[in-house]
């Protein structure tokens, strides 16, 4: 769903009762600790809405109206100003709840996403542990529903993406656990899918690794292989996996060469060609932590794919990452001659 | 249509009127929804269509007075500025009003009616958002980091002239750690390279005199295979071409001198094919809707590209290099 409102949508808000559409929209994020995550969408002009039905439910799959979500939106951008200039102060609950249809409405609203930290924050200094904890968990329910969705802008939406490491931090600080394969599964993974190449969704899984939230293990890595091999065309996961690989070695030299003997036999047995499995897989024979057998075998691969393939396009591919190997596997790089740091 | 060899036809020419036009309507209409929605990008969006004019060589087109009203009415008490009035100060929004006040020429505005005492005000609110153990800059007091916000630190420092505030060595050992084997850099160590990442790093690196740390060769065969199909750049391998990554990829080629790495006849097609030619904009795609955020970074691609008629573009700082050149002499 994009920014732009269509002609007709633009002259329908000019009918239609607002606080309605706030009030029920609203609703879908009462806090909510648990339960399954909502499969959620919004419906422009496409899928008209009855009057006064502003959502549709079956089950986890929730229909918004786009019309009804703009009306919301605007009453609530009128709660959170005059919170915020200081002309009608709100309580927390009525903040969480006008924040949350702003957030539905654009995930890169920095103020409104800043306003759910003060409500969180503040209550950090008043309530008991058990009711934080409770709050908490409702807060990542929320984002997880968000992060999940069929909504392509949420997604991949740095701003709750970082909401979200700051609430993992704030998790840690008060001993609440975090099940960091959870979250790659069925927060990471998902959204990856949904939004291919997802950046800042990946980004996270390094999060959880750097801050220990996750272990690189033999089963992570087993995770990460097979969804790069349903996602073959996904630079984005290739490059975490060239991400654990680059910080597990130093555990298990193995892990490296399995991993390559896996992606080799997946590109052999589909005949291969996209460029993003061999951009991973030319870095990956050209690192410095790659044994030289598997490098050899690269090599001829690249050499046997270029020998049979028929389309020019894949030539450029299969050529680009021979060359690239053998140039890079005789040179280090640059960054070896500097003094680098490697912990954030 | 007719057409003769003096004539070219009008899809392969840029309409420069007509984007003038759709960048001016896009204040105009307060009584819009649409103009409510994006009001959290609004400071940043002033910045884009403001740097687009100027490249196109109509830097009036928009009120000066009115401009510079509206950034200092985004400016918080400690010295930072959101993207629009009782919006939260961020690192983005404010190096975009500091690059916005650098256009109009009005840093002595800043200095006499900023907040505090003017452009150390802002200057500090800057400098406070570097962790100094790594290097590194949050983009506000939240805590996310990322490269986007180390280069948007130095940036508007230097053009304030106060980079002595932050420890710039420390910021280039953070960017030299996400330098990646594959060439590229991402938005901290460790990160999946990523072509506007890659800008942010080496204009950081730029302005902070240690360009001697690219692996150049390694970085620029990277960017080159940004080219795809008609001639389009992408931002990673395997994505489809759009508009935008124009700018990200051949600032950071020219920035390392291997602008000659790409076909840059077809990419100047490609961009102008991706022009609006009914309401003026450009868009990621041809036929796709047009935005500001791909107005600007095409027409700044065209310009670094020599696209007759546009003005000259800082690579470094996405700006004009008349201002570049005025505000640091």
């Amino acid at each position: 769903m994009s920014r732009a409102l269509e002609g007709e949508l633009a002259a329908s808000l000019k009918s239609g009762d607002p606080t309605a559409a706030y009030d029920a929209i609203s609703e879908l994020f009462a806090p909510n600790t648990d339960g399954d995550l909502l499969e959620l969408e919004i419906l422009g002009r496409s899928h008209p809405f009855p009057d006064g039905c502003y959502l549709l439910r079956d089950g986890c799959a929730v229909a918004v109206s786009k019309l009804g979500l703009v009306q919301a939106f605007l009453v609530c951008k009128k709660i959170l100003t005059a919170h915020l200039d200081g002309s009608k102060p709100r309580k927390g609950e009525e903040l969480l709840a006008a924040t949350a249809v702003m957030l539905l409405m654009d995930p890169e609203h920095l103020t409104a996403a800043n306003t759910r930290k003060r409500v969180l924050q503040e209550r950090m200094s008043s309530w008991s542990s058990p009711a934080l904890e409770t709050t908490f968990k409702a807060e990542k329910h929320f984002l997880d529903n968000l992060l999940t969705s069929r909504l392509h802008r949420h997604t991949k939406s740095p701003t709750l993406w970082a909401h979200l490491q700051w609430l993992l931090r704030v998790f840690v600080s008060m001993g609440i656990p975090v099940d960091g394969l959870s979250d790659i599964r069925k927060v990471v993974f998902v959204a990856g899918e949904r939004h291919p190449r997802n950046y800042y969704a990946w980004n996270h899984a390094r999060f959880l690794i750097k801050t220990g939230l996750l272990t690189p293990s033999e089963d992570l890595l087993g995770l990460v292989i097979k969804w790069c091999a349903g996602h073959h065309t996904d630079t984005s996961g290739w490059s975490f996996l060239y991400f654990l690989l680059d910080n597990t070695r130093s555990s298990s030299p193995f892990t490296v060469h399995r991993t390559f003997e896996e992606v080799v036999t997946l590109v052999q047995s589909l005949r291969l060609t996209n460029e993003s499995v061999w951009v991973f897989l030319r870095t990956l024979a050209a690192s410095p932590f790659t044994g030289d057998a598997d490098t050899s075998q690269f090599l001829s691969i690249a050499r046997s794919f270029i020998e049979i393939s028929s389309f020019s396009s894949d030539h450029d591919v299969l050529r680009s990452a021979l060359e690239w190997c053998e140039t890079y596997r005789a040179m280090p790089p640059l960054a070896d001659a500097v003094v680098t740091q490697r912990n954030p | 249509m007719s057409e003769n060899a003096a004539n070219l036809p009008e899809e392969l020419q840029l309409i420069t009127e007509a984007h003038v036009k759709y960048i001016q309507s896009l204040d105009t209409r307060k009584d819009d929804y649409e103009y409510w929605l994006t009001e959290h990008l609004r400071l940043n969006g002033l910045y884009w269509g403001l740097t687009a004019l100027h490249i196109l060589g109509h830097p009036g087109a928009l009120p000066r007075d009115e401009t510079i009203d509206f950034v200092l009415s985004c400016q918080h008490e400690n010295g930072g500025f959101g993207a629009a009035p009782g919006h939260d100060a961020h690192m983005l929004s404010t190096v975009s009003a500091v690059q916005i006040l650098a256009m109009v020429d009005a840093f002595d505005e800043l200095q006499a009616r900023g907040k505090g005492n003017g452009r150390a005000q802002v200057g500090s609110y800057i400098a406070d958002l570097q962790n100094r153990q790594t290097g590194t800059f949050a983009g506000d007091e939240w805590g996310e980091h990322d490269t986007r916000f180390l280069y948007g630190a130095l940036n508007a420092l230097s053009l304030l002239g106060l980079l002595h505030l932050v420890d710039v060595d420390k910021a280039v050992e953070h960017i030299a750690a996400c330098a990646n084997f594959d060439g590229g850099y991402g938005s901290g160590p460790g990160a999946e390279s990523h072509a506007a990442q890659i800008f942010t790093c080496v204009a950081a690196l730029s302005i902070a005199g240690r360009k001697d740390l690219i692996d150049i060769d390694r970085l620029g065969r990277w960017l080159s295979e940004r080219q795809v199909g008609r001639g389009g750049l992408n931002g990673r391998p395997e994505k489809k071409e759009d508009s935008c990554y124009s700018w990200w990829v051949l600032s950071s080629l020219e920035m390392i001198g291997k602008t000659h790495w790409i076909d840059r006849d077809s990419l100047v097609a490609f961009i102008l094919s991706c022009q609006d030619l009914q309401g003026g904009g450009i868009a990621d795609r041809p036929g796709d809707m047009v935005d500001v955020w791909h107005t600007v970074f095409s027409i700044t691609g065209l310009s670094l590209l020599g696209y007759p008629g546009l003005q000259p573009v800082d690579a470094v700082y996405c700006l004009p290099k008349s201002t570049v050149q005025r505000v640091l002499g």
